[in-house]
């Protein structure tokens, strides 16, 4: 029953602090929004640079042929699955405003068209196959969309030359997307990264709410009172779990509301952020233990959350270190952070539409791991501040 | 016929390892008893070793040697028994400011185990006592240091504890709160419960208690009545006296001076314990003049306890 107050009492703070609060359910439904504006409202496109020195070429019949125009043309017509726009084409006049454009990051990849390429295919379209010309890509291969624009440019090229000469490759390419992969836009594929990053930030409420109890003596005063710690932790764990659980909804919504769609059951999803929030709470008690202030709580808390953000593919994607291998599957490093769980099942369920035993495993290293992790934080939680010296 | 509330033995706790040289003694075998339904001061410095024993005595902190009964209950085995007949009001004010006094109240009611009507009046009734019925809706964020304090006792009254620890609740608040506390103290003896308070204001003690025990480094150097502790020191009188300039010469001077007994230097003035003030007073004036040292005040006090602390450790209660 002590839990319950507790449970009761937390939640009254948390929503008198409404600052704290209103930051942490707010920030990843702000992120989801964020993105969706960057992305344009689904969709990112791709600047592709042109430089089409193409001098054409004249038909027998002596109607004039710009080979250079129609693959301008077939590179600004490729589309997403919902027909959005995926290329976009910009001329340009010369190498030196291609170069800048390139450094600038104001464009992922170029092509550049040769002098001779439409009296090449004309020449193939008569059956000379003897001729031949060089079409150019190229860009700043750091730029993490060169290879996604270099080769949706070179298909369209492909498809082009294919089409215009009749010559059809001896070998077909056939794209065989995974699950509803396809029709996703790339708004669609940041939220199940965004989700997590709702739990994630709990870390931050969770080492506040119980380092706070610290600061103002109150823990003290606590254990002059028959509470135990289970009541004193489980309370404050379940009002966290709830708020984390609120946020995982809230960003949830946000995400539907400008245009998200889950393949998968929504309330397994709910289950994984849940599930999450402890592993994450527990984290945020290890946080508390080292922490005599609020302010003190809130830097300490960083460090974890780093470690969260970057190395569990979370936000972005990550090597493999593996260190040992059970049952033929390899145990990679960042395997041991939760999170990385979390988002290989979020995105399991939200974009391949799996249910609940296809993401079994995950769910279950990401209970074990959450109750390692929580386990550690109560047990020093327990000798750091709830102990009698 | 009176019973013992509180019964320490060879209490001992230090910081910094117990097998440690540099270890810190902060309570050094400390014994006493407080009985049934009195009031109980530990006296002494900051630093005496008073929160310390009170926290092991609040089983919040463990003993190294020694064991204490409250109400019967050991504090080594039986902490939860302790507990639950034990009331603690912390130095510092332990309340979720977030909170109203209301909800802080309730809060701790329910937290010793009190539900339903006889939590929602005994939540009255503390307000009643601490006197702060029209503003216990009021956020505790916003009150007073006064006002904080108040609602720190009533937070330990909520379950009628038969004993209760007070420590230094009066301080850094002004005049009238800390009357209203000390008055708020007496009412808890008229009640039945016991006290055990601590302070390092001669005053308070001198004002509430039965017994006091006078503590300093971690050990208990006096304890009785309060006119029981005054007669340690006999007929001595206390001096204190302010000069124009800071002179070491005319301190040995009165040092050496036949009837003064002790000389300390307490809150930029010297005190002095001597035999009879009329006689010795004459010689001081002397050796002043004779160092150039000019006198600008003169007090002189009956023994008191601060005159019994000073009498045994050879320095103020404020040092």
């Amino acid at each position: 029953m002590r839990l319950w107050y507790v449970l009761v009492k937390s939640m009254r703070e948390m929503r008198r602090d409404w600052l704290t609060l209103g930051l942490t359910l707010v920030f990843a439904p702000f992120f989801v929004l964020l993105y969706w504006v960057f992305t344009h409202g689904g969709s990112t496109t791709y600047t592709i640079l042109v430089l089409n020195q193409d001098s054409g070429a004249q038909r027998a019949s002596g109607e004039p042929f710009q080979a250079g125009e129609q693959v301008v043309r077939a590179i600004g017509a490729i589309t997403y699955a919902d027909g959005k726009p995926l290329l976009v084409v910009k001329r340009v006049g010369n190498d030196a405003e291609m170069t800048r454009l390139l450094r600038d990051r104001a464009a992922t990849a170029f092509v550049l068209i040769p002098e001779d390429f439409s009296r090449t295919i004309l020449a193939a379209q008569s059956g000379d196959h003897s001729a031949h010309s060089r079409v150019t890509f190229g860009g700043d291969l750091t730029n993490p969309y060169y290879v996604l624009g270099a080769i949706l440019a070179t298909k369209a090229v492909d498809s082009y030359v294919a089409q215009a000469t009749g010559l059809q490759p001896q070998i077909e390419y056939v794209e065989q997307p995974l699950g509803a992969s396809a029709a996703r836009t790339e708004f669609e594929n940041y939220v199940p990264g965004i989700l997590i990053l709702a739990v994630i930030l709990l870390i931050f409420q969770a080492a506040i709410t119980v380092t706070r109890e610290v600061e103002a003596g109150t823990l003290r005063r606590l254990q002059v009172t028959p509470l135990t710690a289970f009541d004193y932790l489980g309370g404050v764990t379940v009002a966290l779990m709830i708020v984390g659980v609120a946020g995982v909804i809230l960003t949830f919504a946000t995400s539907l509301a400008l245009g998200f769609r889950s393949q998968g059951p929504v309330w397994v999803a709910i289950l994984v952020g849940a599930i999450t929030s402890l592993s994450v709470i527990g984290v945020g008690l290890i946080t508390a233990c080292f922490s005599h202030s609020v302010s003190q709580a809130f830097v300490i808390a960083n460090f974890p959350l780093a470690f969260f953000m970057f190395f569990t593919g979370a936000i972005f994607p990550i090597p493999a270190v593996t260190l040992f291998t059970i049952g033929g599957r390899p145990l990679n490093l960042y395997e041991l952070l939760p999170p990385t769980h979390a988002v290989v099942a979020l995105n399991k369920i939200l974009v391949l539409g799996a249910g609940l035993r296809d993401v079994a495993y995950e769910l279950c290293a990401l209970t074990v791991l959450s109750v390692v992790y929580f386990a550690i934080g109560v047990w020093l939680f327990n000798r750091m501040h709830l102990h009698r010296g | 016929m009176t019973t013992i509330a509180i019964e320490v033995q060879n209490l001992h706790k230090s910081f910094g390892g117990a097998r440690d040289a540099n270890a810190i003694h902060a309570v050094d075998g400390v014994s006493f008893e407080v009985q049934t339904g009195e009031i109980f001061s530990l006296l002494g410095p900051n630093g005496a070793g008073k929160t310390t024993t009170i926290s092991m005595l609040a089983c919040l902190l463990h003993p190294e040697e020694g064991d204490a009964r409250v109400m019967g209950h050991s504090i080594r085995r039986e902490p939860m028994a302790v507990k639950s007949v034990l009331g603690v009001v912390p130095q510092d004010i332990a309340l979720y400011e977030d909170l109203t006094a209301l909800e802080n109240l309730t809060f701790w009611g329910k937290m010793y185990g009190l539900r339903g009507a006889a939590l929602r009046q005994r939540v009255d009734e503390v307000l009643e006592i601490i006197g702060l019925t029209e503003r216990q809706k009021g956020r505790v964020g916003k009150f007073s240091g006064g006002m904080k304090r108040r609602v720190n006792i009533g937070a330990a009254l909520l379950h009628k504890p038969q004993v209760i620890y007070m420590d230094e609740p009066t301080v850094g608040i002004d005049p009238q709160s800390r009357r209203n506390i000390l008055d708020s103290v007496v009412a808890l003896k008229n009640q039945g419960m016991t006290v055990l308070y601590t302070t390092h204001y001669m005053e308070e003690a001198q004002e509430l208690s039965d017994h006091i025990a006078i503590m300093d480094n971690g050990k208990i150097i006096a304890s009785g009545t309060n006119q029981e502790l005054v007669q340690i020191v006999g007929e001595t009188d206390r001096i204190t006296l302010t000069t124009n300039i800071e002179s070491v010469r005319v301190v040995e001077d009165w040092k050496a001076t036949p009837g003064v007994k002790k000389v300390a230097a307490e809150d930029g003035a010297l005190t002095l314990l001597v035999d009879d003030s009329n006689r010795v007073l004459p010689r001081l004036f002397e050796a002043a003049a004779g160092a150039g040292v000019r006198i600008t005040s003169v007090d002189i006090q009956e023994p008191n306890l601060e005159t019994v602390f000073l009498h045994l450790t050879g320095k103020g209660l404020r040092d």
